[in-house]
């Protein structure tokens, strides 16, 4: 189990992250927030590149800096990914596995394993230079997955991934994820949707949100509807709309507002409550 | 058996290192077994004296070994300072990377000592030379690694690599007889044992910047 207990970071006089506390179980987390919510940093936090997580963060009760095999059992994505592109794919692979301690024999396996998680056996012996922008990052999912790592960490693993990708990562994160603990930073909702049971919503620096996928659709239970255009009118009150779409040669708007309108209200999705924290319904 | 592993992985990372840097990882090899020789036999062809020979090889060698001592730690730490996700290495950086770059510096030196130990069959002083040329190498090897881990930039770090020399090669002809850091550059040929020691600051100031660069402050990651 990964304890974060008042996990505080500051970038100069602004506070990035104030006071998270959270417990987070095997399983799969989805950790959605605004641009600068902090998502970024929390996860760098939980690898130690800031050294606030030392303190703060426990891995099976102990705090990541008394920690000595932590990294080791860690698997992550950063953001950008693009490391030794002079490398070919084996050899990047390679270097990950010997840096994070994995040992060769277990290293050969491991490698062509991952990378055929990521349908990238083929290009084993391409340069990383060679490779599509996509093709990139679906190597660096794989690296994460080097050393069958307990916690795995993915920050925007889907950016830049083609439909079929991002279907694939999915399905891997599904089928492998079970004992494991995975926290994935995106701006995707329907990933998220499709993957984690629990999610994290970071705003103003705290969690909003640390709970299930169906407490967040409950968040804007009776506040979504979804209406003809034509009817944009008979709103009342406070709303706020943020999908118009065209379905059946008619216009529709969805919204959503605290007050009770003389519509019925539909079936929220994590989206909806998303955006009723966000917007403050 | 453990350090036999640890070995084992630091070869197969310095062997990474090495093809990641692709062409770039010869080139101080080829100054150091082509170029230098090249200009040894040059020297001795021309001036029919080895002493005069010795002492054009050592102006020369002091401006082009301890420049290229950097070599492999700038461009073969390339991805740790500017690679897109750095951050998966620099989280680990503290266990392998000091290690590492010391480990590409001694290779070097090691080429070097090499070079200089079949120089010394021909021309005198050769070997103390080496002494001094490793002791300057030390300094710029932690100025480099000061200024790579301070900066974050392969081009501000290799510019002052680059600077540095050119600063002291101006000050050509100085009295070496007494500590002149930060200057390094002379004519004077090592002809003792003793003559080292004014290469000492330089040696402990190297190994000073080198430890200390690790534990800077990432400007990125802070």
């Amino acid at each position: 189990m990964l304890e974060i207990k008042g996990l505080n970071k500051n970038f100069g006089r602004k506070v990035v992250l104030d006071h998270l506390t959270s417990a987070l179980e095997s399983g799969v987390y989805g950790l959605l927030g605004p641009n600068g919510s902090g998502k970024t940093t929390l996860l760098r936090c939980l690898t130690l590149t800031y050294t606030e997580g030392r303190n703060s963060i426990f891995y099976e009760g102990i705090s990541l800096g008394k920690m000595k095999n932590y990294l080791d059992r860690l698997g992550y994505l950063p953001q950008t990914f693009g490391l030794f592109k002079d490398l070919k794919v084996r050899e990047m692979m390679q270097m990950l596995a010997n840096l994070r301690g994995v040992g060769r024999q277990q290293a050969r396996g491991d490698i062509e394993k991952c990378l055929e998680l990521v349908n990238l056996t083929d290009k084993i012996e391409s340069r990383i230079s060679t490779l599509s922008g996509g093709m990139i990052r679906r190597l660096g999912i794989a690296q994460a997955f080097l050393g069958d790592p307990d916690v795995m960490l993915f920050d925007e693993p889907t950016a830049g991934l083609d439909p079929i990708e991002r279907l694939r990562f999915k399905s891997i994160i599904s089928e492998t994820a079970n004992d494991k603990t995975v926290i994935i930073s995106t701006h995707i909702v329907e990933d998220v949707e499709a993957l984690c049971k629990k999610i994290l919503i970071l705003k103003d620096g705290k969690f909003a949100v640390d709970g299930s996928t169906e407490e967040v659709k409950q968040l804007a239970a009776n506040k979504v509807y979804d209406i003809p255009d034509t009817d944009i009118a008979q709103i009342r009150g406070k709303h706020f709309v943020y999908k118009k779409y065209e379905l059946s040669d008619q216009i529709r708007l969805r919204f959503i507002s605290a007050e009770k309108q003389d519509f019925a209200a539909v079936t929220p999705t994590i989206e909806d409550g998303y955006l009723c924290i966000m917007e403050n319904y | 058996m453990y350090y036999g592993k640890l070995l084992r992985k630091g070869a197969e990372r310095l062997i990474l290192y090495f093809r990641a840097m692709r062409y770039l990882s010869f080139i101080p090899l080829l100054i150091l077994f082509l170029f230098l020789p090249l200009l040894a036999v040059f020297f001795v062809m021309r001036e029919n004296d080895v002493m005069v020979a010795a002492g054009y090889l050592i102006v020369y060698g002091q401006i082009v070994v301890p420049f290229f001592s950097v070599w492999w730690l700038i461009f073969g730490f390339h991805d740790y300072v500017e690679g897109d996700g750095a951050e998966l290495l620099i989280m680990r950086r503290k266990s392998f990377l000091l290690p590492d770059a010391w480990i590409l510096l001694f290779l070097y030196l090691v080429s070097t000592f090499i070079v200089y130990l079949a120089f010394s069959f021909f021309l005198p002083y050769m070997l103390l030379e080496f002494c001094r040329l490793a002791m300057i190498s030390v300094l710029f090897f932690g100025l480099a690694s000061f200024v790579l881990c301070l900066s974050r930039q392969l081009t501000a770090t290799f510019m002052l690599v680059l600077l540095y020399t050119l600063f002291n090669t101006s000050m050509l002809q100085r009295d070496m007889s007494i500590v002149n850091l930060p200057h390094y550059y002379s004519f004077s040929l090592i002809a003792g044992l003793g003559d080292l020691g004014q290469y000492i600051p330089h040696l402990f100031l190297g190994i000073g910047l080198a430890s200390i660069a690790p534990l800077l402050p990432q400007k990125r990651y802070t």
